[in-house]
């Protein structure tokens, strides 16, 4: 924390209780939620600020969401001024902001509700240049989690540092960050729940610059990094899952498939019976795809498509599958490229079906 | 400004004189863009499936006699840089004449079976300024060895050969040097280089109109142009300049820069503007000396020069705005996105929901009118569903545009044949319908070459934030301002414009000085008109400032004063016709109406779309209640048409108490239509 900063923060406290203005500095889409409750007058501040010597033609605006999603406010604003948006709060619930910068940046404070920026894979947090600690809470200890950084910029680049609530610093990595990177580290236990700091600092390393860099939380964590830590208490147990059940866990092949462009590649596998679960599934790692249609997956003729995420990365993917679709003895499981000259290559590994009561799927 | 006269007791409907009015809706037309290079051989089964459901419009790739860049060539299909793939070995081989004569059989083959196979218009691909080769005296590679051996080709005509060598017909940066508007170097061109030639040079203009006359003369129905970009400081242009400020009695005497900027800058934009108007104009001359009907269609991408393309075109392609160019040589460009919704997830069941549309796009084309059909081209990389694919064709049928509606050749025919079907069985829906609204938004895109990017983002702000309201409006042209009819219209928001024509100004100003008007500048008064001379804002505008008819916001409205800004100081009712029980924010409507009102068309469509997912269902779009303002009637008939049912269903209608028809809609899935008749 910075001396400015601090000095906020105590004027801020002095004055509002709530006060903080973030030093976090934003750009392109961000999205920040807020708890509140009838009555009361939800206010964000925004400031805006353009991007280095050029101005960039985009327009900021800013939209507030209500807690059924729906637009209560949306404000065009002019670049370098500080807007107030304010609501009067009807219903009870978490609200959202959305910003859209555009190429210019801003800094945002919640003054009198708790607060967190989103930071998940499909609405990534993008800051440039300049960051808060920013903090967030593992629901549960034993397991690994992943954070992802990615600064696409040449020569921009990131030394990140992850502290657990014990001070011990679980991830100190300096990288270009190129390609989005997940950063993975334990929870030990009595270390879940509470609260964890990310630290986006400038690189040491000689032609490396923190500028532009995009953050979002693996799956498992709750997509929110708040700059007080406190605030993450409002959001307890939000759009948290329920652990998965899974009654047994069946591999099918070995190795990696590898797909090009128009490629067909099947895999057989026996079952026992026709399995009776309530819930079934097909998981595996995934390179991305790009549109719906890019690698289909057919079980047994029946076709199923990985989501789309355009994102470069590997990742688990889960299918949930009709409990029709399986059949006593073979079976037969089929992986397609599309053939069109939109399709890249793809790759599958560490395929299994799943079987229980709750299995988590896209 | 001409005056329109109310039509009864209706609010919003007025009657326009035949031909009068530009935003009069034309049934839509159904387009393809297949570039595959196996094309010309119209294959059995590449036919059939044609014939299951025939697109109006083929576009074809370098499937013509000729070849824009290379020459007589033996390779066929794709567009600029395709070169002829894995097995470009033989593609940019000189064909000899006799093979050329081949080859000119192989067209009216191929034009033939497609006209045969339902097609109603083949075009095939050019592009405006590229030629491809090495001129290198010991190379002579693709447009340059064709030229050394032009005189074998003159039986074809391709007239004498030009006593200038292609490296005399190229663009030219203002220092003289070669000005590429593309990269210079593909792979597709080795050994050659991909150069970019002047429109202006006489030379260029003989051999392009030696390819348009035998593209004719095989039974091509017209040309797609790709490319239609003109940038060039060479000698030819500067005389071709100075030739056009003084016809258009303009005041500026050089060819200007991006960075020397104002009326110069703008004047100079204009220019090559009208280089490729004329340009185009005389290329499809010169096939119409051979077939009466045939057409031409630049891709420009351009808002700002469609105005000059209104005569010299049949069809405009856009893949992205194109806003003139910038300060690094290549333009503005902002690529379209699909229409629909992008979801983003934030936490628990909270989510933004963006929505995409292309609809002033639509409108504004709707409403500059003329010959030219628009095709809007997104990229499509969001929207690869087939549930995607049909709100992009139902976007283009909606805003009255005439549109082509654009599928690549991907889309199942059946698709097409429905569309097609239900097209001719309800022209009714689409054809010779007026704007049905009291709203226009200001839509100047020659802001653009002013530098006026914000006037452009503000009015793609409004038209969302409009729609999202569900407040019908059209698009104002600055021809709707100096020559056109705004009676119909209570209110008008001009946002963020400078540098306005003295007519335009005069035409606004007589709208807010009439009563019962109101016209809302959003950012400012412009303070300059197209001269760079100051605006009195106070006797233009007195009138209507003394009424408090005018007035001026620091910004672009808030959506929630939108309702009652839209008001003006008309009649009353309603400035939202629509309220929608579920999913409102994905509904946007357009309404119009038949001349003399008797009839009103209200198109209801669902952004509610999911981009960038695997799913394919639409949100839901539940309970949509509309507030048709067609004065009092006693039983006024109500019916819903689906592109997806082959008969309509009737809605029954309460009459509301302002002198609105009430209708509700159970669902809207994709695109719905209804029908009121008096």
């Amino acid at each position: 924390m910075n001396l400015r900063s601090a000095v906020l923060i105590v004027l801020g406290v002095s004055v509002a209780g709530w006060v903080v203005r973030g030093e976090t500095v934003l750009r392109h889409d961000c999205f920040a939620v807020a708890k509140a409750v009838p009555g009361s007058t939800l206010l964000f501040q925004i400031s805006s600020s353009r991007k280095a010597k050029y101005v960039y033609m985009d327009a900021p605006r800013a939209i507030v969401l209500g807690v059924d999603s729906g637009a209560l406010l949306e404000q065009a604003f002019e670049l370098g001024a500080t807007a107030d948006l304010s609501v009067s709060v009807k219903q009870a619930g978490i609200h959202g902001l959305c910003l859209e910068l555009g190429q210019n940046t801003a800094t945002l404070a919640v003054p009198r509700h708790p607060w967190a920026l989103v930071a998940r894979k499909q609405a990534p947090l993008h800051i440039c240049g300049r960051v808060d600690p920013l903090y967030f809470r593992p629901p549960v200890a034993g397991k690994s989690f992943r954070i992802f950084v990615h600064a696409p910029v040449a020569g921009e680049a990131a030394l990140v540092r992850i502290t657990d609530p014990e001070g011990e610093v679980v991830v100190f990595r300096e990288n270009d960050f190129d390609k989005a990177v997940g950063l993975e580290f334990a929870v030990a236990e009595g270390t879940a729940g509470r609260d964890w700091r990310l630290e986006i600092l400038a690189p040491e390393k000689g032609g490396w610059a923190l500028d532009d860099v995009t953050i979002w939380l693996g799956q498992r964590l709750q997509p929110l990094l708040a700059v007080q830590a406190a605030h993450l208490s409002a959001f307890a147990g939000v759009g948290a899952r329920a652990p998965e059940k899974i009654r047994t866990r069946v591999p099918i092949g070995e190795g990696i498939i590898r797909l090009g462009r128009g490629d067909r590649k099947t895999v057989a596998f026996e079952l026992d019976g026709r399995p009776d679960d309530p819930a079934i599934a097909l998981r595996m790692l995934a390179t991305d795809v790009d549109y719906r249609n890019e690698s289909p997956v057919f079980v047994n003729g029946h076709r199923f498509f990985l989501p789309v995420t355009g994102d470069g990365l590997t990742g688990e993917v889960t299918l949930r599958l009709p409990p029709d679709v399986l059949r006593e003895g073979h079976n037969l499981l089929e992986f397609r490229q599309d053939p069109s000259g939109g399709s890249g290559a793809c790759s599958v590994a560490r395929i299994e079906l799943l079987f229980g009561t709750a299995i988590h799927a896209e | 400004m001409r005056r329109r006269v109310f039509a009864g007791g209706c609010l919003l409907v007025a009657l326009a004189q035949a031909g009068e009015w530009r935003n009069v809706s034309r049934l839509p037309q159904l387009y393809t863009i297949d570039y595959s290079p196996q094309n010309h051989l119209a294959s059995p089964g590449r036919l059939a499936r044609l014939r299951k459901g025939p697109p109006d419009v083929f576009h074809a790739g370098k499937d013509g006699p000729f070849v824009h860049n290379w020459g007589p060539i033996a390779g066929w299909g794709g567009e600029n840089v395709y070169g002829g793939g894995k097995d470009r070995v033989d593609y940019h081989r000189r064909l000899t004449p006799a093979e050329l004569d081949a080859r000119f059989a192989a067209c009216r083959r191929y034009v033939r079976s497609m006209h045969e196979a339902g097609v109603k218009k083949l075009y095939h691909y050019v592009g405006a300024f590229t030629i491809g080769g090495n001129p290198a005296p010991d190379v002579r590679y693709g447009f340059w060895e064709f030229y050394d051996h032009w005189d074998e080709y003159t039986r074809f005509g391709v007239g004498p050969k030009p006593p200038d060598d292609p490296m005399q017909w190229l663009m030219c940066l203002p220092n003289g040097e070669p000005c590429f508007i593309y990269n210079r170097n593909y792979e597709s061109y080795e050994p050659g280089t991909r150069w970019a030639v002047c429109l202006n040079n006489p030379y260029w203009r003989q051999w392009m109109k030696a390819v348009f006359r035998a593209s004719a003369e095989v039974g091509f129905d017209g040309i797609f142009v790709d490319n239609s970009f003109q940038r060039c400081y060479c000698g030819t242009c500067r005389a071709e300049f100075a030739a056009f400020v003084k016809r258009e009695k303009r005041p500026t005497t050089e060819l200007a820069t991006y960075e020397d900027g104002g009326r110069a800058w703008f004047d100079t934009q204009e220019f090559w503007m009208d280089s490729i108007a004329r340009w185009l104009a005389d290329m499809r001359a010169e096939a119409r000396k051979v077939n009466p009907a045939f057409g031409v269609f630049p891709n420009n991408g351009t808002h700002p020069g469609y105005v000059r393309f209104s005569s010299a075109a049949d069809y405009v392609m856009g893949e992205g705005d194109f806003w003139g160019f910038g300060p690094k040589g290549f333009g503005v460009i902002r690529f379209h996105k699909d229409p629909g919704m992008i979801r983003r997830p934030l936490v628990g069941g909270l989510a933004y929901r963006q929505y995409q549309d292309m609809i002033v796009s639509y409108k504004y084309t709707a409403a500059e009118g003329g010959t030219p059909r628009p095709v809007w081209l997104t990229h499509g990389h969001q929207g690869r569903s087939d549930v995607a694919k049909e709100l992009r064709l139902s976007e283009a049928m909606a805003f009255g545009a005439g549109a082509c509606t654009y599928a690549r050749a991907s889309l199942p025919p059946e698709i097409y044949a429905r569309l097609r079907r239900f097209l001719s069985q309800q022209p009714q829906l689409y054809d010779g319908l007026v704007p049905y609204c009291r709203v226009g938004l200001a839509y100047f895109p020659r802001q653009a070459y002013h530098k006026g990017m914000r006037h452009v983002d503000a009015v793609w702000e409004l038209a969302a934030a409009l729609g999202r309201e569900h407040i019908p409006y059209r698009v104002v042209t600055e021809g709707d301002c100096r020559d056109g009819d705004l009676s119909d219209l209570h209110t008008i928001f001009v946002p963020f414009v400078n540098h306005v024509a003295r007519d335009v100004i005069g035409g606004l100003a007589e709208f807010a000085n009439a009563s019962g008007h109101s016209l809302v500048f959003c950012g400012a008064v412009p303070e300059l008109d197209e001269a760079y001379h100051p605006v009195d804002h106070e006797t233009v505008f007195g009138q209507a400032i003394a009424a408090k008819r005018m007035r001026v916001l620091e910004g672009v409205p808030p959506r929630d004063s939108l309702e009652v800004l839209c008001l003006g100081g008309g009649p009353a009712g309603p400035s939202i016709v629509a309220s929608v029980d579920a999913g409102g924010d994905a509904l946007r409507v357009e309404m119009r109406a038949s001349r003399d009102g008797r009839r009103v068309v209200v198109h209801l469509l669902n952004y509610g779309i999911p981009l960038e997912s695997h799913s394919e269902r639409p949100e839901e779009l539940r309970g949509v209640h509309l507030r048709i303002p067609i004065g009092r009637e006693p039983n006024p008939g109500a019916r819903l048409y689906t592109s997806r049912e082959e008969t309509p269903t009737s809605l029954y209608g309460e009459p509301g108490l302002s002198g609105e028809l009430e209708i509700t809609v159970p669902s809207v899935r994709i695109y719905s239509i209804v029908e009121v008749s008096r």
